[in-house]
């Protein structure tokens, strides 16, 4: 045991952990991922690969490894009917009302607007007992062209916008311009032309990065729009080596730390900030935090090892070269079908694929770890290294490392008690 | 200044000052100038009058850690008992000058996204017939405060109720019960059964015992091809010797009993079947035996105190009926109830996700819980199970002895 100071929450929490004792490895089976398909209400489709900008800190640009195939590539229409009439053999017993959310990415969404409004007359005549809704992630230059479409189907429009123009200016043109009043004219005539709509379904977000600050970048769209933008540090994993030097410059090592606990201006983003997530973590370990009230009187005995991962398509990723994936963020090394082989789709193999990943972390990193109880790491996010193969974890844990962490809570909580509402809040009357 | 570096200002004489923080599976109630301090954990409780730092320990703000002098921790049995009984911690303050922290005890159910709610659906009950031959003692009340068969003049066909449980596998229902009527009379009942074992959830079939040798060769024919549970329902007085022998046929399956009781002579008869470790003994209010419940049902303190609520426990009864949550009854004319002694909810016909959700947000049956006027003012209020059934034919809020 450690010899630094554990504070009282510290010693619940290990004390929690100790007595909670893994009971196997959790599987998936073929079942499994049937009913996910059946269930399915989270898609998102890039629709294609090109993009009207050219932000020095994109995550498919230089300063990252990307995929090499990747370049303007356009998913087709054919691709969103072969994704469809597949999905629609599992939606046949589907409760009339279901909620299915479709989300556009891109590169820019816009620049194949024709096949996002394809997609939506598609669903809708194709699915007409079910309820879409629409969201859509935009770079805003194309949308003085397309807003009105955009309005009339309800999405949700998340507009990237990183601040000021000086805090924008690395959002600039494939010719090396700002994009800064282009994208803020569409803004705002969006917003004077349909201010409800405004109102209800814009949003946006910022990067942070070295030519911006949080709380600048807050004061800046809360004033002009009277928005409260989420906040996205640099992505730092997966930086090409060559380029390090350049990434390093950009980076705002100071983005979004703990200490910045006033510039949450609202709840919704405080949950969802790393610290966040671990205070919803620490109430979860003491019991104090559910998923939904049934978990409250059924329970389940069971406590096996199942890291932070979804189960194979709990989420549909379909990428613009027509490939599916697990979800929007994970690497293309772990495509699991090609949309338009789905006839072939091997939803046993999938399953196997999925806890042979799991079984081989499990034996070589997870074991080692003294939050494995407490994991919520994707395998197939970039937060594991090894190409695939087993390798290092970013998030393995000894136990002086967890008293740490949890230490570093408890003294979070001390500073801001206020904290511990707000979570209440947001869940219990957001 | 802000106002926690003021107390701690304020303290700084010679006294020794320490730090009282209590552990955050401790719960803290307070009424009518009394204190309950109750250790989920172990089950145990501290009793107290309620004073100033009690009531400052308790304000969520405060995180469950207060500094006090020790003129108090001298004049104050309780504190001295939290420490004893390992409620909490006392901290010097002289080793620890910033303030220690716990959690106040509150129960976080993370936002559901609209899709997740039939989630929280678990168990449907279904009636496909109503119609029996039996003449049962009891037929039009019992099922009132308990999962019971009993008669109604409909049938559900089929395929009706076959077209509604299409979203059985998109929800979290994991079992299902069968009862009548004399459920066995259900013309479709093998198709029934064919088509809800594919669902792989637990399925029970609720069957009045009176009626297992008129189907005897059909029971054990669907015994054969299908995989459910047997429950069978018992009214007292039974016959022990008739019991016996349909124990004995039925050794080789899966079946539950539930025995009816309303008096104390009917417990002891009751009783003799105790061996039988699938047994239930469910008390039953008809009209007269108000004493036996009163004796038999009804909560005094000690039955609450010698309890170990958990911490899980405490928060269900804040949040939910614990007896009707995620639980849905379906008649054979189609209507769908959270609880029988109350309006129906819907019909098979409606959109099984709005009924889900109007239960969830407003429902006044799975979100019933003890805030009437006897109980808000008890120290027991969230130990205490969820209001039931008997309650309601009762017509009491209360099933206790305690008068705050």
């Amino acid at each position: 045991m450690a010899e630094q100071n554990v504070e009282i929450l510290t010693k619940i929490v290990l004390e929690k952990l100790m007595r909670k004792q893994l009971t196997g490895i959790s599987r998936v089976t073929e079942r499994d991922i049937i009913n996910n398909l059946r269930n399915l209400a989270d898609i998102t489709i890039a629709v294609t690969e090109r993009c009207n900008l050219n932000c020095s800190y994109c995550v498919y640009g230089g300063l990252y490894e990307t995929d090499p195939l990747r370049n303007n590539r356009d998913l087709n229409e054919e691709a969103i009917r072969k994704l469809f009439n597949f999905l629609s053999d599992y939606w046949q017993d589907r409760v009339k009302g279901s909620i299915i959310s479709i989300a556009f990415y891109g590169g820019e969404p816009l620049l194949n607007m024709k096949l996002v409004k394809h997609t939506v007359e598609y669903l809708f005549m194709t699915f007409p007992n079910f309820k879409f809704t629409f969201r859509i992630t935009s770079n805003g230059l194309l949308l003085n062209k397309y807003m009105d479409f955009l309005v009339e189907k309800s999405f949700k429009l998340l507009i990237s916008l990183d601040g000021n123009r000086f805090h924008n200016s690395h959002r600039v043109t494939q010719n090396g311009k700002e994009s800064f009043d282009i994208v803020v004219k569409n803004v705002d005539k969006l917003k004077e032309v349909y201010p409800d709509y405004f109102e209800k379904y814009v949003s946006f977000n910022a990067v942070l990065h070295n030519r911006n600050n949080a709380i600048e970048v807050l004061d800046f769209i809360k004033n002009k729009y009277g928005k409260k933008p989420k906040l996205s540090p640099l992505a730092t994993d997966g930086i090409n080596k060559e380029n390090g030097t350049i990434f390093n410059s950009i980076l705002n090592k100071n983005s979004i730390l703990p200490g910045e606990y006033k510039s949450f201006k609202d709840e919704e983003e405080f949950v969802n900030s790393s610290i966040g997530k671990n205070i919803r973590q620490l109430l979860s370990t003491i019991g104090m935090n559910y998923h939904d009230y049934s978990s409250l009187i059924y329970s389940n005995s069971r406590n096996e090892f199942h890291t932070g991962s979804c189960t194979p398509l709990r989420k549909l990723f379909l990428s613009a070269d027509g490939k599916i994936l697990p979800c929007a963020n994970v690497s293309h090394r772990y495509v699991l079908a090609d949309v338009h082989e789905l006839n072939k789709i091997d939803i046993l193999a999938i399953a196997d694929k999925h806890n042979d990943l799991i079984n081989r972390f499990y034996n070589s990193v997870c074991q080692k770890c003294a939050s494995i109880t407490i994991c919520h790491t994707c395998i197939y996010s970039r937060d594991w290294t090894g190409d695939g193969e087993v390798g290092h974890c970013r998030h393995l844990t000894n136990i002086n490392q967890l008293i740490s962490e949890q230490n570093m809570i408890s003294r979070y909580l001390a500073s801001y008690p206020d904290a511990y509402f707000r979570l209440f809040n947001f869940f219990n009357n957001g | 200044m802000p106002i926690f570096d003021f107390l701690i200002f304020l303290t700084m004489d010679n006294k020794e000052t320490y730090w009282v923080v209590i552990y955050p599976y401790v719960f803290i109630f307070n009424k009518g100038g009394k204190t309950l301090f109750y250790n989920s954990e172990t089950g145990e409780s501290i009793f107290s009058e309620t004073n100033r730092e009690i009531l400052e320990l308790s304000k969520p703000e405060n995180m469950y850690s207060l500094l006090v002098d020790e003129n108090v921790l001298t004049k104050s049995h309780v504190f001295r008992q939290i420490i004893e009984k390992h409620f909490g911690e006392l901290i010097p303050f002289e080793k620890c000058n910033k303030k220690p922290v716990s959690i106040y005890p509150q129960c976080l159910i993370e936002r559901q996204e609209e899709e997740e709610l039939i989630f929280e659906l678990k168990e449907l009950t279904i009636m496909l017939t109503g119609e029996c031959s039996l003449k049962c003692i009891g037929c039009d009340y019992i099922y009132k405060q308990c999962l019971w068969c009993h008669k109604k003049a409909d049938v559900i066909p089929f395929n009706r109720i076959k077209s509604f449980l299409g979203f059985i596998p998109l929800s979290g229902v994991s079992q299902i019960n069968i009862i009548g009527g004399d459920i066995l009379t259900y013309v479709s009942i093998d198709e029934f059964l064919l088509y809800v074992t594919e669902f792989k959830v637990k399925i029970r079939i609720f069957l009045h015992y009176e009626l297992v040798n008129k189907h005897l060769e059909k029971l054990l024919k669907l015994f054969g091809n299908y995989d459910f549970s047997l429950v069978l329902l018992i009214n007292s007085p039974f016959i022990y010797e008739v019991l016996l022998e349909i124990t004995r046929k039925f050794e080789k399956f899966k079946v539950n009993y539930k025995v009816l009781v309303s008096s104390e002579k009917d417990y002891e008869n009751a009783i003799k079947l105790s061996s039988n470790d699938n047994l239930d003994i469910i008390p039953i209010y008809n009209g007269k035996n108000l004493s036996f419940f009163v004796d038999n049902v009804f909560l005094n303190k000690e039955d609450i105190i010698n309890s170990h609520v958990s911490m899980k426990e405490i928060f269900a009864h804040k949040l939910i009926n614990t007896n009707t949550f995620g639980k849905l009854v379906v008649y054979p004319d189609g209507q769908i109830f959270a609880n029988v002694n109350k309006s129906p909810i819907g019909t098979i016909d409606d959109n099984i996700y709005k009924i889900i959700q109007s239960q969830l947000i407003e429902g006044s049956d799975w979100r019933s819980i003890r805030i009437n006027k006897e109980c808000l003012n008890c120290l027991f209020q969230w130990l205490c199970p969820s209001p039931s059934d008997y309650g309601i034919v009762l017509n009491v809020k209360n099933m206790c002895h305690l008068s705050p």
